[in-house]
C-alpha cells in the first residue's frame, strides 16, 4: 500500500466572514503527482497555503503520518516545501543565494553553509536546470527563470512533499515540459508533488491523481482521468469538453 | 567612480557584472560558488577595513579638534576627557541607529523604514523631556538614590519600554505585519503630540523651555561617564543581537510567507527585531536626544559595498553609523558660530542630501539595467 504522504482532513479556511475552503478531505501519496484542479476563485492556492500552513484554518494536517503541529518551523521546511507562483524578492541577490536560502532549515542562522548544504545545492539548481544562472541577479531574471530558481530553493530543502503552485504559468513550452519530466521524476524517486493547475489537458498528461475544486468543495478526486471527465468539467467549468484533437508536444530529446 | 546600486542592491550586483567568466563557468557551480564567495569576502573585508580606517581619522580628528586647546597641560587631558565621552557617546547612539535602521529596514522589507517607525523613538524622547520636566519640578534630594545627571537616559528608556509594551499589546491582537507598521506611526504621532504638550507646558521657564530644546534638536555635550556605562550593554547586546538574527532577516526578504516556508519562526523573529530595536533607539536616544536620518541613511549607504546580506550589513552599520553621527558631532562643534550647531540639526542637513544622492543614483540606475 503506498505511503500517504499528506493526509487532509476537514480542512476548512475562511477569509473574512466568507469561507473559501469548505471541509476538504484529501490524501496525497509518495511516489504520486497529485493536480489540485478548479476555475479561478475555487480555492486552489488557499487549500495549499493552508496545508502549508501559511493561512489559519481548521481541520487537521498530517505529514508523514503526524500532525503538522508537532512539527518545528525548521522541521516542517525538512518535511514540505511551497513554492509560490511568484516570490516578493526585490533585493538583488544573486539566483545562488536564493537556492542557498532552502539550507536555512538544515544549518539554522548561526551556521554558514557545510559541504553538504553547497552539494544540496547544486544538486537542486542541476535539478532545475538553473546552474547557468547561478550568478545573474534574480530579480534581473525572466519570470520563467525566476520559477525555476524558485523551484530549485524549493528542492533544496529536501523536503519529501512539494507543493508547487501553478509551476508552469510563464513558462515556455519546452521548460513546461522539462518541468512536468522533472516532477515526474522527483515522484518516481519517492516524493510527493502536489500541483495546483490550470491546464486540463496538462492534468491528464502529467498527474497520476486530482482534487476537482469548485467554490470550496471538493466535487471530484481519484485518478486523472476520471476526476477530468466530460460531466464534471461540465458541471464545475460550464464547458463541453470533447477528447482527442489538440497539439502534442514532446521534448526533442525524447524523439 | 563607483556607481551605487538600486536600494536593495548590493555588492553582489556588481561582483556579479564584474566576473562574467563566473556566469558561463557557472556549471561547475560549487567551484565557481566557492569562488565568488571569496570574492565577496575579500571585498566585505576591504569595506570593513575601510570603515575602520575611517573612523579611526575621525575620532581622532573629533579628539584633537574643537573649542579649548587640547595642548594646555592643566587643561588639555580635562579637554581630551570630555571630548572623549562626547565622542563615545556619539558613537554609539550612531551605531545603534544605524543597527536599528538595518533591522527595520530588513523586517518591513521596506527602504523607507528607520527605527522611529515602530514609536520607540518618540517613546524615548516623550520619556526624556518628562524627566526633564520632573527633574525640574522634584527638589534636590527627592531622588537620593539616583545621580541628577541619570534621571533623563532613565525617563528615555522607560518611556521606550512603555512604547514598545503598548505596541506589543496591540500588535498581538492583530498580528500582520504592515498592521505593526501603522500601529508604530500611530504611537509615534501620540507621542510626539504629548512631547509638544511637555514641551510647551516647559516654555514657563527659561532653563526648561532651552533643556527641552536642546534635547528635542539631539545633543552629545552632556555626556557622562554614567550615561555610556548603561547605554554600552544595550548597545552591544542589541548589535550582537542583529548579528544573531541577520541570517533569518536575510530570508525575511522574500517576504513573510515564503520565510516560513524556509522555516523562520516569523512571529518571533518579529518580536525580537522589534524589541531589540527598540532597545537600539532608547539607549541612542538617551545619550543623544532626538538625532535623524542615521538609521536611515547608513544602511543605504552600505548597501551597494557590502550587499544586502544582514550578517554584513550590521557589523558595517555599526562602523559607520557611529562615524557618520561622531563626524557631524565634530562639524556641530567647528563651525565658527556663536553657539554649537544643534546634532539633530547637522545630520539632518548631511543625511537628507545624501539620502537623496542614494535615491537619484538607485533610481538611474534601475532604468539604465
Amino acid at each position: 500500500m503506498p505511503d500517504d504522504a499528506l493526509v487532509v482532513s476537514k480542512l476548512s479556511v475562511a477569509r473574512g466572514n466568507r469561507r473559501v475552503v469548505r471541509d476538504l478531505d484529501m490524501t496525497a501519496r509518495a511516489g504520486e503527482v497529485l493536480a489540485i484542479l478548479g476555475p479561478n476563485g475555487a480555492g486552489k492556492t488557499t487549500v495549499l497555503k493552508a496545508v502549508a500552513g501559511l493561512l489559519p484554518h481548521d481541520g487537521e494536517v498530517l505529514i508523514h503520518g503526524r500532525s503538522r503541529a508537532t512539527y518545528s518551523q525548521q522541521a516542517l521546511a525538512r518535511a514540505l516545501t511551497f513554492v509560490p507562483q511568484q516570490s516578493l524578492l526585490r533585493a538583488a541577490l544573486p539566483a545562488h543565494q536564493v537556492v542557498a536560502q532552502g539550507r536555512f532549515a538544515h544549518r539554522g542562522s548561526l551556521f554558514s553553509l557545510a559541504p553538504a548544504d553547497r552539494e544540496a545545492i547544486n544538486q537542486a539548481m542541476a535539478t532545475a536546470d538553473v546552474q547557468h544562472l547561478a550568478h545573474r541577479i534574480f530579480t534581473r531574471l525572466s519570470f520563467g527563470e525566476q520559477r525555476r530558481v524558485l523551484l530549485a530553493r524549493g528542492l533544496a530543502t529536501g523536503a519529501q512533499v512539494l507543493c508547487l503552485d501553478e509551476p508552469t504559468a510563464s513558462l515556455d513550452i519546452a521548460h513546461a515540459l522539462a518541468l512536468y519530466r522533472l516532477v515526474r521524476r522527483l515522484a518516481d524517486e519517492g516524493r510527493c508533488v502536489i500541483l495546483v493547475l490550470h491546464q486540463l489537458d496538462d492534468a491528464l498528461r502529467h498527474t497520476d491523481r486530482a482534487v476537482l475544486l469548485s467554490d470550496g468543495r471538493c466535487v471530484s478526486q481519484g485518478p486523472t482521468p476520471d476526476v477530468v471527465s466530460p460531466a464534471h468539467v461540465e458541471s464545475v467549468y460550464r464547458v463541453g469538453m470533447r477528447r482527442g484533437g489538440g497539439l502534442e508536444f514532446n521534448l526533442l530529446e525524447d524523439t | 567612480m563607483r556607481r551605487a546600486g538600486p536600494l536593495f542592491a548590493n555588492a553582489d550586483t556588481h561582483q556579479a557584472a564584474r566576473n562574467p567568466s563566473e556566469q558561463t563557468d557557472a556549471r561547475g557551480s560549487m567551484h565557481t560558488n566557492t569562488t565568488g564567495q571569496a570574492h565577496r569576502l575579500r571585498g566585505s573585508t576591504r569595506v570593513y577595513g575601510a570603515l575602520a580606517l575611517l573612523g579611526c581619522a575621525v575620532l581622532w580628528l573629533a579628539l584633537n579638534i574643537g573649542r579649548g586647546h587640547s595642548d594646555d597641560a592643566t587643561l588639555g587631558p580635562v579637554f581630551v576627557r570630555l571630548r572623549g565621552l562626547r565622542v563615545g557617546a556619539a558613537f554609539l547612539a550612531g551605531s545603534a541607529l544605524a543597527v536599528g535602521g538595518v533591522m527595520v529596514q530588513g523586517l518591513f522589507r521596506n527602504p523607507l523604514a528607520s527605527p522611529s517607525v515602530i514609536g520607540t523613538t518618540a517613546g524615548a524622547s516623550l520619556g526624556g523631556r518628562l524627566a526633564i520636566l520632573l527633574q525640574a519640578t522634584l527638589s534636590a534630594n527627592a531622588l537620593p538614590h539616583l545621580a541628577p545627571e541619570m534621571i533623563q537616559p532613565l525617563g528615555c528608556l522607560v518611556g521606550a519600554l512603555c512604547a514598545l509594551v503598548l505596541l506589543l499589546a496591540v500588535h498581538k491582537r492583530q498580528d500582520e505585519l504592515v498592521v505593526l507598521l501603522l500601529i508604530g506611526f500611530l504611537l509615534s504621532a501620540m507621542f510626539l503630540a504629548l512631547g509638544g504638550l511637555v514641551t510647551s507646558i516647559a516654555q514657563e521657564r527659561w532653563e526648561l523651555a532651552r533643556a527641552m530644546i536642546a534635547f528635542a534638536l539631539g545633543d552629545v555635550s552632556g555626556a557622562g561617564i554614567r550615561h555610556l556605562a548603561m547605554a554600552l550593554p544595550l548597545v552591544l547586546a542589541g548589535v550582537l543581537a542583529a548579528f544573531l538574527w541577520g541570517g533569518q532577516l536575510d530570508l525575511m526578504l522574500s517576504g513573510e510567507d515564503e520565510a516560513q516556508t524556509l522555516g523562520i519562526e516569523v512571529r518571533t523573529l518579529r518580536l525580537y527585531c522589534v524589541v531589540w530595536t527598540g532597545v537600539l533607539t532608547a539607549a541612542a536616544v538617551s545619550l543623544s536626544g532626538n538625532v535623524g536620518f542615521v538609521g536611515l541613511v547608513v544602511p543605504h549607504a552600505l548597501r551597494p559595498w557590502v550587499g544586502v546580506s544582514h550578517r554584513r550589513l550590521v557589523p558595517a552599520a555599526a562602523l559607520l553609523g557611529g562615524t557618520f553621527v561622531v563626524a557631524c558631532d565634530l562639524v556641530a562643534r567647528a563651525l565658527p558660530t556663536q553657539s554649537e550647531m544643534p546634532l539633530g540639526v547637522v545630520t539632518g542637513l548631511i543625511g537628507a542630501p545624501l539620502f537623496l544622492t542614494l535615491l537619484l543614483r538607485s533610481r538611474r540606475e534601475e532604468y539604465d539595467a
